[in-house]
């Protein structure tokens, strides 16, 4: 395996709203990086915090809504969560392009396609209106939109919801940015019209060497897409790997229980699937030790005490989990079944 | 009496849209459900999935057609037979939110069926009742005086189901009952559902887009595409020898979590995007986007007819016509 | 690595606790009240709101003269130890005569607006739950109605009853329901179409029951707010009739009356027109922030 180029490092990352019924502590100390090229899947349930690391990234929310309590965020030489808005503005759209679950509500629809996609184009790499229209139309072919010089002279409504996407995708892409940020880019497509948008988003990265990141709650989609990948649970970082890692030996209960609580195709019809009983926890108050505990079959006295660390499983896999403890007693992994333990 | 709960005869339900032009979100259906047997029902979305299982709920009035509830031609309904009605067969929505009265506790929501037919003589037998039924899907008696804005999405859902199991129901149309919910959530509430069928013997008509969660649940699936129906096999064969081109395609697209399998998995890419149901072309409803299409699937609709025992399929090419 | 190894011992727990909500049980009005006293500007309104219904009871008792009482020696005379705002052209005092005319106008304005509101939700909530023709038809007429100045419906019915309390709060009762009546309208179309009311009509609910235990409640919330903001607006228009002469007439007082007794001595004496004036802006503002804040607090959108 070639060493790659880190893109983006995370460390530590704290962030919190205010809302009416107090501070949400949405991310509780993440730390994860990309490197060039690669797709890496946040997967993680409503709440997990994972749409709100993903925007930290990009500073998307405004700053009087949003406090970032700690940690830092690198984006090649920039230190995303110091420099000013204006600095971020140089960022987004050109060198991190974002596509959006709902297409139709990320689109200006009074402003027609062709210039939406220009539009960065004039902003980021100062071409003239012409030029830059010339490209949009070429963006628009390349992410397979036929009749490509009719279809920019439309409106957003003008598209069905897969071409919408397209276009989203168009303009992400129209600056030919190092990472794509794409927060659940298929969940409100169905699936027929989902591959093809997944197909496209491979096939793109092939030609552009874009790095993805990738935030799903599909595992299914995980699976086909990413290289590596990172589970969130209440804000924070449960298990970090590679796909293979994640997929094959998985090394977090939580984890243990999403790949087990989606009924498999060789399974048995009306067959009782492992479930997760109960519901993911409040995050107005504070979490004393692990998130997952009160879910979780193996929990331990120190589980209710003291949030774990994250315990090396192998090459650059993590699981934030006591039972990788060497006190801990022996629990068999219901993947793998074999014995959990750490590398260490 | 026949072994069906349900059945449904040509079935057309459509939506003026004006200008004269009609939404034909149910177009000629016709299908079974056995008692006691789950029936899934999937398709994208506007394929008329839903409002065919509304139709059938008696929610919208059929433009045509015929419904048979267990013999009893339900087509047309008084009020009284639409109170009757009310009490065999009962529906579970898709969103959890939306679904309840979020001022309302989920005692009240539970028991607002029980109050409306008049089923307790006294406020004990109705609380108890109440309790029963939380018991029933997993919750218990102090959930009963919170109010429904209090409840996180996958217990709200099955506040839902307590509601509608209240009146003891035969059978049951869960419209999308999971797609709301959070992955780890969404197995509590099929694995209910199961439960729920084996101890009170219920009948499903079961919605859904999600192929792997309905071929897991379902004894029969039937296969929608732009309001008529495509397939109809059991299970099994609906996952291991699907018929019609677009099931196949549909089946092919699911991503599935297991990264070997899914990437070395064929997929056929649908060309296009799902024309819509307003005044629809005449011809098989999926010729535009099927890769089989001749000349003569643009012209007549195909029939469904049972290629094998328990297979029906609605293609010229498959039933070599 | 010091950890006891007893913290390493697993934990018998139930699913009960996964499934545990936590917190105190709270009501939609409860909740929507605790985020009403959050917001310092409304509770201002309030706090404003509950002073001038104090004084408007107890107000008139507390100065040392009668509202009615004409001191032609002592006559327009600046505020002072003796008369606190004041008297006016025929020596009544004025603070007695700003708190009579607080009772009159906010009690005009209260039973207009709620008159208003009632009937306006009637017919919305008619029109738009039944909808069809029956929708149809409301709407048309309701349009006539509103095609109409309101300073004629004043006219003939002044001509008609004579002026007064009465009259005039029929003015408003037969025009101010419009509003309410088209938001209601459509709040019940939106409603309608919920999955919860579909539920209700599955279980057998009848229409009756659904407006009833459905409907109405989930549409109080933007009631309350538009009748809170009514009140300013029957204060406003009460004292615009006033002033133009086809309000209420002497020795009744409102506070319309007042501003138009002091307008005319305005040059000479400007605090006859300053004291009903404050008095009136600041019980609009205080009912409008309040209006605000009640928004804030019960639209359902802002909960978590």
């Amino acid at each position: 395996m070639k060493e790659e180029q880190v893109l983006l490092q995370v460390e530590d990352l704290q962030v919190s709203f205010d809302t009416y019924a107090g501070e949400v502590k949405a991310v509780r100390g993440v730390s994860f990086e990309v490197h060039e090229g690669e797709t890496l899947a946040i997967v993680g349930e409503s709440g997990s915090g994972k749409s709100v690391t993903a925007q930290a990234v990009m500073r998307l929310t405004p700053d009087d809504q949003i406090q970032y309590k700690n940690g830092h965020i690198r984006f090649e030489d920039t230190e995303v969560l110091k420099v000013s808005q204006k600095e971020m503005e140089k960022i987004r759209g050109a060198k991190i392009g974002m596509i959006l679950q709902d297409p139709l509500t990320s689109l200006n629809p009074t402003m027609l396609v062709g210039k939406q996609i220009a539009e960065g184009l004039i902003k980021h790499q100062h071409l003239d209106k012409a030029e830059a229209i010339k490209r949009s139309v070429e963006m628009l072919k390349m992410v397979g939109i036929p009749n490509a010089e009719q279809r920019a002279c439309q409106y957003p409504h003008e598209f069905s919801g897969g071409m919408r996407q397209r276009v989203s995708i168009a303009i992400a892409l129209a600056c030919n940015p190092k990472l794509l940020i794409a927060d659940e880019p298929t969940t409100a497509l169905d699936v027929t019209i989902q591959a093809q948008i997944l197909e496209l988003m491979k096939d793109l990265q092939k030609r552009l060497g874009t790095s993805i990141i990738l935030i799903t709650h599909d595992l299914g989609i995980v699976a086909d897409m990413a290289e590596n990948i990172v589970i969130m649970y209440a804000g924070r970082l449960v298990e970090k790997g590679s796909c293979k890692d994640v997929f094959y030996r998985p090394g977090h209960p939580y984890t243990w229980g999403l790949l087990e609580s989606v009924p498999k195709i060789d399974q048995a019809s009306k067959e009782e699937l492992d479930s997760i009983p109960g519901t993911p926890p409040d995050l107005h108050s504070d979490i004393k030790g692990c998130p997952f505990k009160s879910r979780c079959k193996y929990a331990m006295k120190i589980c209710y005490e003291q949030a774990p660390e994250a315990f090396e499983l192998g090459e650059k896999h993590t699981a934030s989990c006591w039972l990788y403890h060497e006190n801990a007693p022996e629990v068999k992994n219901p993947i793998t079944n074999r014995e959990c333990k750490s590398d260490e | 009496m026949s072994e069906n709960m349900v059945e449904v005869k040509n079935l057309k339900k459509y939506f003026n849209v004006g200008k004269g032009k009609e939404l034909k979100a149910v177009d000629g259906v016709s299908l079974f459900i056995r008692k006691g047997e789950t029936l899934g029902l999937v398709g994208e979305s506007g394929c008329g999935k839903s409002t065919l299982g509304k139709t059938i709920m008696k929610f919208y009035e059929p433009t045509e057609g015929q419904i048979l509830f267990q013999d009893r031609d339900i087509t047309k309904l008084s009020r009284r037979g639409y109170l009757n009605f009310t009490k065999e067969a009962q529906m579970i929505f898709q969103d959890p939110y939306a679904s309840l009265d979020s001022r309302m506790t989920a005692g009240s929501i539970i028991s607002e069926g029980m109050d409306i037919h008049k089923i307790c003589s006294s406020k004990s037998e109705r609380q108890e009742r109440v309790y029963e039924l939380l018991n029933l899907v997993g919750l218990n008696k102090e959930h009963a005086n919170r109010f429904a804005h209090e409840f996180s999405g996958g217990q709200r859902q099955r506040i839902g189901i307590a509601r509608a199991l209240a009146l003891n129901p035969e059978f049951i149309v869960c419209d999308e009952p999971i797609s709301a919910l959070d992955v780890s959530i969404q197995a509590q509430v099929i694995n209910l559902l199961l439960k729920l069928q084996g101890e009170l013997n219920l009948t499903y008509l079961f919605i859904a887009h999600d192929l792997s969660v309905v071929k897991h649940i379902s004894d029969r699936v039937a296969v929608m595409y732009l309001g008529a129906i495509m397939e109809v096999s059991d299970s099994h064969n609906f996952y291991m020898n699907p018929l019609h081109p677009y099931t196949e395609a549909l089946l092919s697209a699911i991503p599935i979590p297991n990264p070997d399998v899914t990437r070395a998995k064929k997929r056929i890419l649908l060309e296009g995007d799902v024309p819509s149901p307003v005044n629809p072309k005449p011809g098989c409803k999926f010729a535009s986007r099927c890769k089989l299409a001749k000349p003569s699937c643009f012209e007549k609709a195909p029939e469904l007819k049972e290629v094998e025992p328990g297979h029906f399929v609605a293609c010229h090419m498959v039933s070599g016509e | 690595m010091e950890e006891n190894k007893e913290l390493f011992e697993f934990i018998e727990h139930s699913n009960a606790e996964a499934e545990e909500l936590y917190g105190p049980s709270v009501t939609y009005w409860k909740d929507a009240w605790r985020r009403l006293k959050k917001n310092k500007v409304a509770m201002f309104g309030v706090v404003i709101l509950v002073l001038l219904a104090i004084m408007a009871i107890f107000g008139p008792m507390m100065g040392k003269y009668n509202h009615a009482d004409v001191d032609l020696i002592n006559t327009n005379k600046w505020p002072s130890g003796e008369h606190w705002f004041g008297t006016d052209d025929v020596g009544r005092d004025i603070w007695a005569r700003v708190w009579m005319g607080a009772r009159v106008s906010l009690f005009i304005a209260l039973v207009a607006a709620v008159v208003q509101s009632t009937i306006g939700v009637i017919i919305g909530g008619i029109s738009g739950y039944f909808g069809g023709k029956l929708d149809t038809f409301i709407m048309r007429a309701t349009d006539v109605i509103d095609s109409i100045p309101f300073l004629v419906y004043v006219i003939v019915i002044t001509m008609l009853f004579g002026t007064g309390m009465l009259p005039i709060i029929m003015a408003f009762a037969l025009t101010g329901w419009i509003k309410m009546a088209r938001l209601v309208r459509g709040q019940a179309l939106q409603l309608k179409t919920q999955d919860y009311v579909v539920a209700a009509t599955g279980l057998g609910a009848s229409k009756w029951r659904i407006i009833i235990r459905h409907m109405v409640p989930n549409m109080l919330g933007v009631i309350i707010v538009t009748l809170t903001m009514n009140i300013p607006n029957a204060i406003f228009t009460e004292a615009y009739l006033s002033y133009i002469g086809i309000g209420l007439q002497p020795p009744l007082t409102s506070w319309g009356q007042l501003a138009d007794a002091g307008s005319k001595v305005m040059k000479a004496f400007p605090y006859q027109l300053i004291i009903p004036a404050v008095f009136i802006s600041v019980t609009m503002l205080s009912l409008q922030l309040l209006g605000d804040g009640l928004r804030d607090a019960l639209d359902p959108k802002l909960r978590k």
